[in-house]
């Protein structure tokens, strides 16, 4: 039996917190295709720890949430709408209930419908059918966007649903009890706890010319009233320059200030002993960090997952972004909207309160698994058994990456 | 190598020429995601997965099982479930291999054996800074 007295407690309590699963012993990342920010990027420290260590050996998982949607979605599409003659509709007036002529039995045919030339109700509701999987809205008619995507070669949408599920496969196949999906095509960060979203909220992500990249990770810690510390490509392409004009005055305004280097006990340099027209030019690295207060670009707190990439969670003083609908505004990092929520869920209950130090950490009581995604096609079942595909921006250009790079094998 | 890891380790160096320092090492960080066996003094023996995101799975020899959260407190290492709590000091970092005798906050006395352990994880950040 179990010893000691916890132990019997939990045989008493048994309630497993996590899911029945078996463990994938080697995550499938080493086949990705990609240059690191189109393929998912797990610091090596990290690995073990999200696809190997949060299930005990021995217990296996079937696929993770993501790969099971996309691939029954991959499935299905294939099955239903991959094998039907790519007929062409010339354009016209919209199709619907009632309407006749060759162009409706064109559409049938297209549809796998049988032969005939009356849009009757098996046709409409094939062609509600082809709209959900297609990412159109709930009309029962074909309009000019249905017909544009009936134009569209089936295997278009199944290799953007292909291209997903490969992207879903290099997930760890249990992605945690709790964890964190920041999902970039839509701009949401959402709080998973068994499985359910408990909580999401708005986030800025990357500009195009600076995307956020897709990665695995593990949130280990806040740092509460943080410095922000300046990526030295960063220095050099956006803040010599202004420092160059502005001078010692830019720096007093903006509390940036030059340190001696990235160790613990670097000094704060006298902005005037930096050649700040050689760091424009890339011949000197300088470290330049934010003092902590109102203007600093981390906010008032940044969530860490270290990894060498420099991307973390934080807060901003941007808010404004958030109400836009497209958040495509940050140097790569992820700004999420309501900092203090989102540090109450990660350390079970409360943020933690600054004590008014620079750079305070504080560890969270777990480590939580952090996933940044980059999905294209979101598949959900409806209730009545048929299923809906919604199809994103690539807002990267991740998905044509890979097609080029799938191409040029 | 997996490819994943190249990626990791030619974004660190290209980060910085510093030597990689060793990041904070907490106590128990080798034993995230890592198995203990225990022996108690009566010879009941049970094994301890250590989960990497604070879930423990407590099995014993007959395959029953059980789950907990684990976590650091201190020098001691705790694992709670419900409302109960048990925790051991924890004296140092843990060897692969290498039998420790523990007591517990509930008075029994057992031996752990990692049966694997995660070597020092080394400083990635704020070598680089944050992007903004």
């Amino acid at each position: 039996m179990l010893k000691s007295a916890l132990f019997k407690t939990l045989l008493r309590n048994a309630k497993f917190l996590v899911g029945a699963g078996l463990l994938g012993l080697c995550p499938p990342i080493a086949s990705a295709a990609g240059d690191g920010i189109s393929s998912l990027y797990v610091e090596q420290g990290d690995a073990a720890l999200l696809y190997e260590g949060q299930l005990p050996p021995g217990q296996e998982a079937a696929a993770n949430s993501f790969q099971q949607k996309l691939a029954k979605a991959h499935s299905r599409y294939q099955g239903e709408w991959g094998g039907l003659p790519q007929v062409t509709i010339p354009a016209g007036r919209d199709l619907v209930a009632g309407s006749t002529g060759r162009r409706v039995a064109l559409a049938r045919q297209r549809l796998g419908l049988p032969d005939g030339n009356v849009f009757d109700a098996e046709m409409e509701y094939r062609v509600r059918l082809f709209r959900q999987m297609h990412g159109l809205s709930d009309a029962a008619r074909i309009d000019a966007a249905m017909l544009s995507a009936l134009r569209r070669s089936p295997s278009h949408y199944a290799s953007i649903i292909k291209r997903n599920l490969t992207h879903a496969s290099e997930l760890p196949k249990y992605l945690g009890y709790r964890y964190v999906h920041v999902d970039l095509t839509k701009q949401r960060l959402e709080m998973i706890e068994d499985g359910r979203v408990v909580d999401s909220m708005a986030v800025v992500a990357g500009k195009p010319e600076s995307p956020t990249p897709v990665m695995a990770g593990l949130l280990r810690h806040a740092v509460l009233s943080p410095y922000w510390n300046v990526p030295p490509d960063l220095v050099r392409q956006r803040y010599a320059r202004r420092i160059i004009n502005g001078g010692s005055a830019y720096l007093r305004r903006t509390g940036f200030e030059a340190m001696s280097g990235w160790d613990e006990d670097a000094k704060v340099l006298p902005a005037s002993t930096v050649d700040w027209r050689a760091v424009e030019r890339g011949e000197l690295d300088v470290r330049l960090r934010q003092k902590p207060g109102p203007g600093n670009g981390m906010g008032d707190v940044k969530f860490m997952f270290p990894n060498a990439l420099g991307i973390y969670l934080h807060d901003t003083t941007s808010k404004h972004y958030f109400a836009k609908p497209e958040r495509l505004f940050s140097a790569g990092c992820v700004r999420v909207e309501r900092p203090n929520d989102f540090g109450a869920w990660l350390f079970n209950g409360q943020m933690p309160t600054a004590s008014g130090s620079p750079e305070e950490q504080v560890n969270l009581p777990f480590p939580v698994p952090i996933y940044i995604t980059h999905f294209t096609a979101i598949p959900e079942d409806r209730p009545d058994g048929q299923m809906k595909i919604t199809y994103r921006d690539d807002i990267y250009g991740f998905d044509r990456a890979s097609f080029a790079q799938l191409s040029a094998r | 190598m997996n490819r994943f890891v190249m990626l990791a380790a030619a974004a660190a160096m290209s980060a910085t020429a510093a030597t990689p320092a060793l990041a904070d090492n907490h106590a128990g960080e080798e034993l995230r995601g890592q198995t203990v066996d225990m022996v108690f003094a009566d010879g009941t023996r049970n094994s301890v997965f250590f989960g990497s995101t604070g879930v423990a799975t407590i099995s014993n020899a007959t395959g029953q099982s059980a789950n907990a959260n684990w976590f650091m407190q201190g020098d001691q290492i705790c694992l709670r479930a419900a409302s109960a709590t048990e925790c051991w000091n924890y004296s140092g970092r843990f060897a692969a291999g290498q039998s420790v005798s523990m007591s517990s906050s509930c008075n029994t006395a057992s031996t752990w054996t990692a049966r694997n352990v995660n070597p020092p994880r080394e400083r990635v950040a704020p070598m680089m800074g944050e992007r903004g």
